[in-house]
């Protein structure tokens, strides 16, 4: 079987417990404005050019079949139109200029990858599912948890929660840890912030819950957005009503526009001040008055 | 007493040199601080006069007298101190006085062939190799020392004598031996007498302990606390600042030296823990104060044989006191073992990622392996010396010299002077390892004639009194004296050598990018063709990267350096290899031309066993696995790896959580000895831009400390990538 992969991230320490690798698997059904990860957006490989990078040497335009590239004048320029996102001109871009972001792969080319590492996940380390969402390439992320759990590795799902239940029962056997987004509390500001209806995902936490799931939560504060005390108030209540083992805080960065324009994707990600430490500490007090385990590192 | 100390630190750290004048780290002796009493002895030039005139009369004798005689004079006209700031005293004629009129004369009587000067010649200057005679690598027998006290040593050699002269008269050698022991110790006596008289004429509150410290070690074995610390103290400097020999290791496991009479005095209600602690704060200050630049060696913690931790109380008030001075030197380290106790691990990890990046860990267990595969006994094996930067010695019973660094780099610059176009990748391959063979001969053979007068050139009167099978033999400890005579290979530029190979054989036979003639033209041209070069340094193929193909190359080269081990040397014993490069990765490094990994001529080579600086591209946990591909424990004197993580990866309970798992996990794969640095590149970049904002900003740069501040510009630079590179 295969799938689509993003990329894989060594020494993941704060994708569950442990040391990890984490396994980005293209796809997702949400559109938050703040997404870190659009490459990860989309289902398909994509090719990203970072233009400071390109030093001009041609190299691309001699290896594209498709005639996308062109260097005129020392400057280069990329017809994403003829663009089939193969990668040849990326395998030879030694400049770093050109990457492609999705490569296709068989569950036993990650798995070896992830076993690599297989030395350091002591103490509950293992392999994480990341995205995009990884449940969008159902099969491909049931197949790799259960050749991981195979290989005596620990895994964790790190999913928006947006998938149907179906989905989470089959792999509720093989997942060690759900790292689960809860991004806002109401409908509408969910929508407001990701383009979707929490109500599925919100139901499926309370499911998971039910269901014995080892649960963590985390959500990416976003100021003006979710960083509310009435919205802090309501997470807290509705967490306090289901079992979870902690909840980590995500402070907004803004450091991939550059991504954006690598993929010549319109740049939604919201330049407003970051949040600083003591406003993501008292968020955090709010979230442990629900007697929540909250960690903001 | 560590808020006395506090009070005082400002004068202590000038006791050695002064902080407000520049100071050169590398010639540390050559400074004063304080001037100590001009009434008490000779300033430095006449000490200097009067030595060459008392020398120069003295008859021609055997050298273990000359050098005894010579170090009675200047302990005898040694200018002395005690101050009211300090518990510790002021030796100041620090700056090796004896070597212009011994080990200098002495050295250029060696006797070698015109073979071996001509490959020292030749292949020092290519930047291959650099030798010299070594002195530097010995720890005593501390609990020789702790148990019968200067003058217990001397009594001791006195009635080895005694008991040799039974069975007929001494040879004219063996007669030397004994003379020169007798001599050096009658000194540090007389030396210490005189310090104690000094100190009792002294009003300040401090002087009274002092005064009677000195007194007690003047008469026997130290009893208390203080009295070991200030024993430690006077060995190491006057072994390593007028002996001649530096002294490796501040006691055999300081934590478990101090333990006892830490206790003993608490039980006896001879000082306060608090007192205590301050001795101990004072003791690390004087090696702060001295601010070697390669760093003062001790070591804490380790297991003993029924599997009980020598972590104690004592370890955890050192690790308390060093982290409060916030100091790096001395650099300490620290036994560890799946074993170790969670709150010793703990602390080390905490200080570690707030800065404190002067800790090494030694994986015991792991190291334990390389002394059985020499042979050393199970029960030697377990109580190993650390010592210097990442080595090891059988407790005091190994001596070993590092006269020979290796640049692994260096004979693949030879080896494709020697290749053409019609050649395939598996011949470059084995002319390189035909180039390495005439280095690791030659250098061998070379070093093998130079330290055949070892003993003779710098006899280690101080050393080998402490030694018991030196003693029994009558022969000096670090030449034939000793159980374990080694002398070390110590090679660099693995991760260089590994990277350039490979670019050797992607760019020319795997990608056909280039001829192996153009390549040898664009090196020769010092990377004229820029994106070729771009090409070379962007290959995957890197060590550092838990990449196969790399990785396999890696171990081929080790496999064969490490065969090298257990040679025959000239002192009676073996030779042994640690992949530590010391300061040669930069000094090599200038003389090397341009390599197929991209290197510049002139660029530093990569450092120990760690990847080309910047190079490290895939994460810590890739080049652990690369390292361990090198099988560690397999090179007997050390294998330094340098770890570098960033410091939002080792934040909070996660941050601790890992760097266990990483220690964890690298000692279970069979490393043997890991460092880290958390940094932050920007921080570095940031540090370089306004040094005056980053005064004591530290890092760990090969097997030791420096403020950054005091790196020059290269060294920084090749720091500063290597941060760049963490993912």
């Amino acid at each position: 079987m295969k799938g689509i992969v993003t990329d894989f991230k060594r020494f993941a320490i704060h994708d569950g417990d442990g040391i990890r690798t984490t396994v980005f698997l293209k796809g997702c059904p949400l559109r938050c404005v703040w997404c870190h990860n659009p490459e990860s957006i989309a289902p398909r490989p994509q090719l990203a050019f970072y233009a400071e990078k390109c030093v001009g040497c041609g190299a691309c335009v001699r290896a594209c079949p498709q005639v996308a590239h062109k260097l005129e004048n020392g400057v280069h320029t990329l017809d994403r139109n003829s663009c089939v996102s193969c990668g040849m001109c990326a395998e030879v871009c030694y400049a770093g200029a050109l990457h492609l972001y999705g490569k296709e792969m068989t569950v036993e080319e990650v798995i070896r990858i992830v076993a690599e590492d297989k030395i350091f996940y002591t103490n509950g380390g293992g392999m994480t599912l990341s995205g995009g969402e990884p449940t969008r390439q159902r099969d491909f992320a049931l197949a790799l948890l259960l050749a991981a759990k195979g290989e005596g590795i620990n895994t964790a799902l790190d999913t928006c929660g947006m998938t149907a239940w179906e989905t989470f029962a089959a792999m509720l056997p093989y997942v060690d840890t759900f790292l689960y987004d809860v991004k806002h509390i109401t409908e509408a500001g969910h929508l407001r912030c990701t383009g979707r209806s929490n109500w599925k995902i919100l139901d499926n936490l309370r499911r998971l819950s039910g269901a014995g799931a080892r649960v963590e939560i985390r959500m990416p504060l976003f100021p003006g957005h979710n960083d509310d005390t009435e919205t802090l108030h309501g997470v807290g209540a509705l967490l306090s009503g289901v079992r979870i083992t902690k909840m980590r805080l995500l402070p907004y960065n803004d450091c991939a526009h550059s991504k954006y324009a690598s993929l010549s994707l319109p740049d939604t990600m919201p330049k407003v001040p970051l949040p600083d430490r003591s406003h993501v500490e008292s968020c955090a007090e709010i979230l442990r008055g629900y007697g929540i385990k909250v960690i903001t590192e | 007493m560590l808020e006395q100390l506090l009070v005082d630190r400002p004068y202590l750290e000038n006791k050695y040199h002064k902080t407000t004048e520049p100071f050169n780290a590398f010639a540390r002796m050559a400074y004063h601080g304080w001037e100590g009493d001009p009434a008490t002895g000779l300033d430095d030039r006449e000490m200097a006069e009067t030595l060459k005139a008392y020398v120069d009369a003295l008859p021609d004798t055997a050298h273990p007298v000359i050098k005894a005689k010579a170090f009675a004079f200047v302990l005898d006209h040694m200018r002395i101190g005690v101050d009211p700031h300090d518990y510790f005293v002021l030796l100041y004629n620090w700056n090796r006085p004896l070597n212009g009129v011994t080990v200098s004369r002495w050295s250029a009587q060696v006797p070698m062939t015109d073979a071996s000067k001509e490959f020292i010649r030749a292949y020092s200057a290519s930047g291959d190799v650099a030798v010299w005679m070594d002195y530097d690598h010995a720890v005593p027998d501390w609990g020789a020392l702790y148990r019968l006290g200067f003058p217990g040593i001397r009594d001791r050699a006195a009635a080895f004598r005694a008991e040799r002269e039974k069975n007929g008269p001494l040879t004219e050698a063996e007669a030397a031996y004994f003379d020169g022991i007798a001599v050096t110790y009658g000194a540090i006596l007389r030396l210490l007498c005189r310090l104690r008289d000094y100190a009792a004429g002294c009003t300040f509150e401090k002087a009274p302990l002092i005064s009677d410290c000195l007194g007690s070690l003047a008469n026997g074995a130290p009893k208390t606390l203080f009295e070991r610390l200030m024993l430690i103290y006077l060995y190491f400097m006057l072994s390593e600042s007028v002996d001649s020999y530096q002294v490796r290791s501040l006691g055999s496991g300081l934590d478990r030296d101090l333990e006892r009479p830490y206790h003993d005095d608490l039980a006896a209600g001879r000082h306060t823990a608090e007192q205590l602690d301050g001795f101990i704060g004072y003791f690390l200050m004087q090696f702060s104060a001295i601010g070697n630049y390669w760093g003062q060696p001790l070591y804490l913690g380790g297991t003993y044989p029924d599997g009980k931790t020598k972590v104690s109380d004592v370890t955890m008030r050192i690790l308390e006191i060093y982290d409060a001075l916030g100091i790096f030197n001395p650099k300490i380290q620290v036994k560890y073992s799946r074993r170790a106790p969670a709150a010793y691990l703990a602390k080390i990890i905490d200080m570690i990622r707030r800065g404190h990046s002067s800790f090494v860990f030694i994986c015991e267990d792991n190291v334990r392996k390389t002394f059985l595969s020499r042979g050393i006994p199970q029960e030697r094996a377990w109580d190993f010396d650390v010592k210097g930067c990442y080595e090891f010695a059988v407790r005091a019973g190994e001596f070993s010299t590092a006269p020979f660094y290796i640049n692994l780099l260096g004979s693949l610059v030879r080896a494709l002077a020697r290749c053409n176009d019609s050649d395939i990748y598996e011949t470059v391959e084995a002319k390189y390892f035909e180039e390495l063979t005439a280095v690791f001969e030659g250098g061998i053979r070379a070093v093998n004639e130079m330290e055949g007068m070892l003993g003779a050139v710098n006899p280690s009167n101080m050393l080998s009194a402490t030694i018991t099978s030196s003693l029994e033999r009558a022969r000096d400890a670090y030449h034939d004296g000793a159980e374990y005579e080694t002398t070390v290979m110590i090679a660099g530029g693995l991760g260089s050598a590994v990277d350039a190979l490979m670019a050797v054989k992607q760019l020319v036979f795997v990608r056909h990018a280039v001829t192996l003639g153009r390549l040898k033209e664009v090196l020769a041209e010092n990377w004229s063709d820029v994106n070729l070069r771009a090409q070379a340094l962007a290959l995957p193929q890197k060590f550092g990267c838990g990449e196969p193909e790399s990785d396999a190359c890696a171990e081929k080269i080790c496999r064969f350096a490490a065969s090298y081990q257990g040679r025959p040397n000239s002192r009676g014993g073996v030779w042994k290899m640690t992949l530590h490069s010391a300061r040669q990765y930069i000094e090599l490094g200038k003389k090397t031309p341009a390599t197929p990994d991209g290197r510049l001529a002139g660029e530093e080579t990569s450092k120990n066993a760690s990847p080309t600086q910047g190079m490290d591209r895939q994460g810590v946990t890739a080049l652990i696995r690369s390292a361990l591909a090198t099988c560690p424990a397999q090179f007997t004197e050390g294998h330094g790896l340098d770890a570098m993580l960033h410091e939002t990866a080792v934040r909070g309970e996660d941050g601790m959580a890992a760097m266990k798992a990483l220690l964890c996990a690298y000692d279970a794969g069979g490393g043997t000895t890991i460092q880290f640095n958390v940094f932050n590149a920007s921080t570095l970049h940031d540090a370089q831009a306004h040094p005056g904002k980053y005064q004591n900003l530290q890092i760990r740069v090969c097997g030791w400390n420096v403020l950054f501040n005091n790196m020059c510009k290269a060294e920084q630079d090749a720091f500063i990538r290597r941060a760049e590179a963490i993912v």
